[in-house]
């Protein structure tokens, strides 16, 4: 008999908050009896190339308003330099929103991935644990083996959509705890 | 043609190609801002993130900040 891993229902947050055990997340449509068990986001090193670029950004206007600074009023330069420094704080929070509402979600009834590819596009695909017919984990490359993340597919029966995470961490916990759920909901 | 070379001639034209650049960049951001604030309002009530109001209030402040440049392109471009 398999330890179920919700044994101990304590919350514990891990990697930045990219990997919660027993959340306090609630979700639009949860069943009344449905409880969060993990949810997962992008693992945090994933985010360092828009955090390098941003801090690139920030230091910008040092060498590029030396050149046009002359060109233009200080009432103009100024507009720009604040117009600039918006669209910086805008692409830190685009990219720091995609990363917090892409998310992974395993309850007792079922597997849900929400996808927040842009500002207008949402996708929320869901599994329910008795349609799950495999998991795959897949960990590939340098930095996914150095820091301990990985792509998970859950392939569903029949014609419902298959899932799939990418990049995220403990990724083989995660399978296990798909597993599990999955033989429950087989065995009823 | 007189009329319209005396017009170019008393008005600076660069000044109000920034002040008209200025503005409509500024619209064009402020619709982005907008829809990423209720986008962020939809997608909190998908799932509650439990971040206590902290990303609509950046989202908030994100808006706030570009109404403030509108107003200063309007105003003073």
């Amino acid at each position: 008999m398999p330890v179920l891993f919700d044994h101990e229902k304590s919350t514990r947050h891990t990697f930045f908050h990219s990997f919660c055990y027993h959340p306090k997340t609630t979700f639009e449509g949860q069943y009344k009896n449905e409880d969060v068990v993990v949810t997962f986001r992008a693992h945090p090193i994933t985010q360092i190339p828009w955090l390098v670029t941003a801090v690139v950004m920030l230091f910008a206007p040092m060498f590029f308003m030396y050149f046009i600074a002359g060109f233009f009023s200080i009432q103009v330069n100024l507009f720009l330099l604040l117009f600039y420094y918006l669209c910086v704080f805008g692409y830190c929070f685009v990219n720091f929103i995609q990363w917090l509402f892409n998310i992974g979600i395993i309850t007792t009834e079922r597997v849900i991935d929400v996808d927040y590819s842009n500002i207008i596009n949402k996708e929320i695909t869901s599994a329910s644990n008795a349609d799950i017919a495999d998991v795959t984990v897949k960990t590939f490359g340098f930095l996914p083996t150095l820091f301990h993340m990985g792509n998970v597919e859950v392939q569903t029966a029949g014609t419902a959509m298959n899932i799939e995470f990418r990049f995220i961490p403990n990724p083989d916990q995660v399978v296990s705890i798909i597993s599990q759920y999955a033989e429950i909901a087989e065995n009823g | 043609m007189d009329n319209i070379l005396t017009f170019f001639d008393s008005v600076d034209v660069l000044s109000i190609f920034i002040k008209l650049f200025g503005i409509v960049l500024m619209l064009i951001y402020l619709v982005f801002a907008f829809i990423l604030q209720r986008q962020v309002v939809n997608l909190k009530k998908t799932v509650q993130v439990g971040d206590k109001g902290f990303v609509n209030l950046i989202a908030q402040i994100h808006l706030g900040i570009a109404i403030l440049i509108f107003w200063y392109a309007v105003l003073f471009l």
